[in-house]
C-alpha cells in the first residue's frame, strides 16, 4: 500500500468498485481510507444503496408490443404515406375522438410520429432537410406519418376549447387561435417536439360533407427559425409562406412571437383559405 | 465488471441478413427494444419522450443500417445511435417545458401498484423516491446522465460504455463517480438512516 487516497479519489474508487472495476492496491487503500473516514463511509453506504434501489426506482415497464408498432408503423409509414391521399382507414381524427377518451390512452399510445420532426430521416421515404430546422420539410412529413402510421391523437372531444386548454398546459405558449372556420372543426391535438422545443399540432377535419378533408395546423415558439427565402403571399395582413411537396401543402406564417404551419393536401386555395381564417 | 455480456448476442449473422433489408433489421432491434427503452427513460425522464427517442433511434438506425459493419456489435451501435440524438437534443437547443411533474409521478411510470401492496404511506413514499429520482437524474448534465442511464442497464462494460457514448474509459468512470455524488447528494432523504448515521454532520475534511 502506498500513497493514501484523498476523498475524492475514494469516492471515485468507491465507485469504480460497486462496477467491480477496482484494482486489488486501490481497493487496500479504499479500505485504509474508509476506515478512518467517517463521511466516507456514510458515502459508501448511501451510494451502495443507491446502487442497489436506483435500477428499480428509474424503471417502468415497456409496453414492448406497443414501441414494437411503433417503430414497425413508421417504417411502413412513408411508403404508405407516398401511396396517396386517400382517407386513412383506422386513424381519422372522428374515430379517433370515440376511441380516445383520456389521458391514459393518450400516455398508452405515446406520441405518434412527433419524433419525425426531429429526426431528419432519409432513404428517400420522407423529405429530406436542406438545412437543420426545415419547418416545411419537417411538418410535412409528421403530416404525413400522421396519417399513414396509425396513430392516434394525445387528446380530442367535441369541445375545441378543451383540445386546446389540454394542449396549453403542456406547453409554455398560448396556442390563441380563433377566427371562423365554419368548413373545419378541431377534431383533436397532439405534442410534438421539434429542435429541442415542445410545440402543438392541432388537427382539424371538414364538417361538412363535401368529403373528407383534413389539415394540420402545428404552432410552436417562433425564436430562432426562420422562413426559407421565399417570395411571401399575403395571407389576410401577413405575410406567408406556400409551398407544396409531395402533394401536401404548407403555409407557415409568423404571429405574436409564435410560428404557425398549416400543412393539408387539399387544394391551395382551400389551404389558404384555411389557414386565412384560424 | 460482473455484468451479463450480450456481445455477439445480436451481432449480424449471415442468416439474420438473408431475409432481406428489413427484416435483417428487425430481427436485430427487437431484442434491444426492452434495454433501449429503459435507457431512454432514464435519459429523458418520461414515458413519452422515451418512446420517442427509442423511435427516433431505431428509424435512424434503419436508414443507417448499410452502414452498420457485419460482424461488430450491432447493440452497440444502436445505443450509440440513440445516445448520440438524445445529447443532441439536449445540447444548444432551448428545452422543451418539461411535462407536468404529475405525468410522471401518477400515469407515465407504471408499475408502483404491484411494489406497495396497496399500502398507501408506502405507496406515497415510493412514488417520491421515483420521482425523486427520475428529477435527480436529470440534473445530471447530458453527458453524465447518458453514461449513468448506460451504467443503470447492468448490460455494459465500462468499455462497452465507452464505445457507446464515444470517450476513453478513464471519462466513464470519472462521469459515473461524478453522477452518483450528485445523485447521493440530491436522494439523501431516501436513503435509509441507517445507512446514513453521518448524514446531518458536516463531511468530513475533504482532502
Amino acid at each position: 500500500m502506498t500513497q493514501p487516497l484523498s476523498c475524492q479519489d475514494a469516492r471515485d474508487a468507491l465507485s469504480a468498485n460497486l462496477d467491480g472495476m477496482l484494482d486489488a492496491d486501490t481497493s487496500a487503500r479504499l479500505a485504509a481510507h474508509l476506515t478512518d473516514c467517517d463521511a466516507c463511509s456514510a458515502y459508501a453506504r448511501d451510494v451502495a444503496f443507491l446502487q442497489a434501489a436506483l435500477p428499480e426506482q428509474l424503471d417502468g415497464t415497456p409496453d414492448e408490443d406497443a414501441i414494437w408498432d411503433r417503430v414497425h408503423g413508421v417504417l411502413d409509414a412513408g411508403e404508405a404515406a407516398t401511396r396517396g391521399s386517400t382517407r386513412p382507414a383506422a386513424n381519422t381524427p372522428h374515430r379517433s375522438a370515440h376511441r380516445l377518451p383520456g389521458r391514459r390512452n393518450f400516455l398508452k399510445l405515446g406520441m405518434a410520429a412527433s419524433v419525425l420532426l426531429a429526426a431528419g430521416i432519409g432513404g428517400g421515404l420522407y423529405l429530406s432537410r436542406s438545412a437543420k430546422g426545415d419547418v416545411v420539410a419537417e411538418t410535412i412529413n409528421d403530416y404525413l406519418t400522421f396519417r399513414a402510421s396509425g396513430k392516434a391523437l394525445h387528446v380530442s372531444g367535441e369541445v375545441p376549447a378543451d383540445i386546446e386548454l389540454w394542449l396549453e398546459e403542456r406547453i409554455d405558449f398560448d396556442i390563441a387561435i380563433g377566427g371562423d372556420r365554419t368548413d373545419f372543426h378541431l377534431a383533436g391535438g397532439r405534442l410534438c417536439s421539434f429542435l429541442g422545443r415542445r410545440l402543438a399540432a392541432l388537427h382539424f377535419v371538414d364538417g361538412t360533407d363535401a368529403g373528407y378533408r383534413d389539415a394540420s395546423l402545428y404552432v410552436m415558439r417562433a425564436e430562432g427559425l426562420d422562413l426559407p427565402h421565399h417570395t411571401p403571399r399575403a395571407l389576410g395582413d401577413r405575410a406567408a409562406l406556400v409551398t407544396r411537396r409531395r402533394g401536401v401543402g404548407t403555409v407557415i406564417w409568423k404571429s405574436k412571437g409564435l410560428l404557425h404551419a398549416a400543412v393539408s393536401p387539399m387544394v391551395e386555395s382551400d389551404l389558404l383559405g384555411f389557414a386565412a381564417a384560424v | 465488471m460482473a455484468r451479463p455480456r450480450n456481445n455477439g448476442a445480436w451481432e449480424m449473422t449471415d442468416g439474420a441478413t438473408s431475409g432481406g433489408t428489413r427484416q435483417a433489421y428487425e430481427r436485430l432491434v427487437r431484442p434491444c427494444l426492452p434495454s433501449l427503452y429503459r435507457t431512454a427513460l432514464r435519459m429523458t425522464g418520461d414515458a413519452p419522450a422515451a418512446e420517442d427517442l427509442v423511435q427516433d433511434a431505431c428509424l435512424k438506425a434503419y436508414c443507417g443500417f448499410d452502414r452498420f459493419q457485419k460482424g461488430t456489435n450491432f447493440k452497440a451501435w444502436l445505443f450509440r445511435i440513440m445516445t448520440n440524438r438524445f445529447i443532441d437534443t439536449k445540447r444548444g437547443a432551448a428545452r422543451a417545458p418539461a411535462l407536468d411533474p404529475r405525468d410522471v409521478d401518477v400515469d407515465t411510470i407504471t408499475g408502483i401498484d404491484s411494489t406497495t401492496h396497496g399500502n398507501p404511506e408506502i405507496h406515497v413514499l415510493y412514488k417520491t423516491f421515483r420521482s425523486e429520482a427520475f428529477r435527480a437524474m436529470d440534473t445530471l448534465p447530458p453527458d453524465i446522465r447518458a453514461v449513468v442511464a448506460l451504467s443503470l442497464l447492468r448490460e455494459f462494460s465500462y468499455q462497452e460504455i465507452a464505445d457507446v457514448v464515444g470517450c476513453p474509459i478513464g471519462t466513464v468512470r470519472s462521469r459515473l463517480s461524478r453522477g452518483r455524488e450528485q445523485l447521493r447528494d440530491r436522494l439523501m432523504d431516501f436513503v435509509p438512516s441507517s445507512a446514513g448515521i453521518a448524514r446531518n454532520a458536516p463531511r468530513g475534511k475533504e482532502s
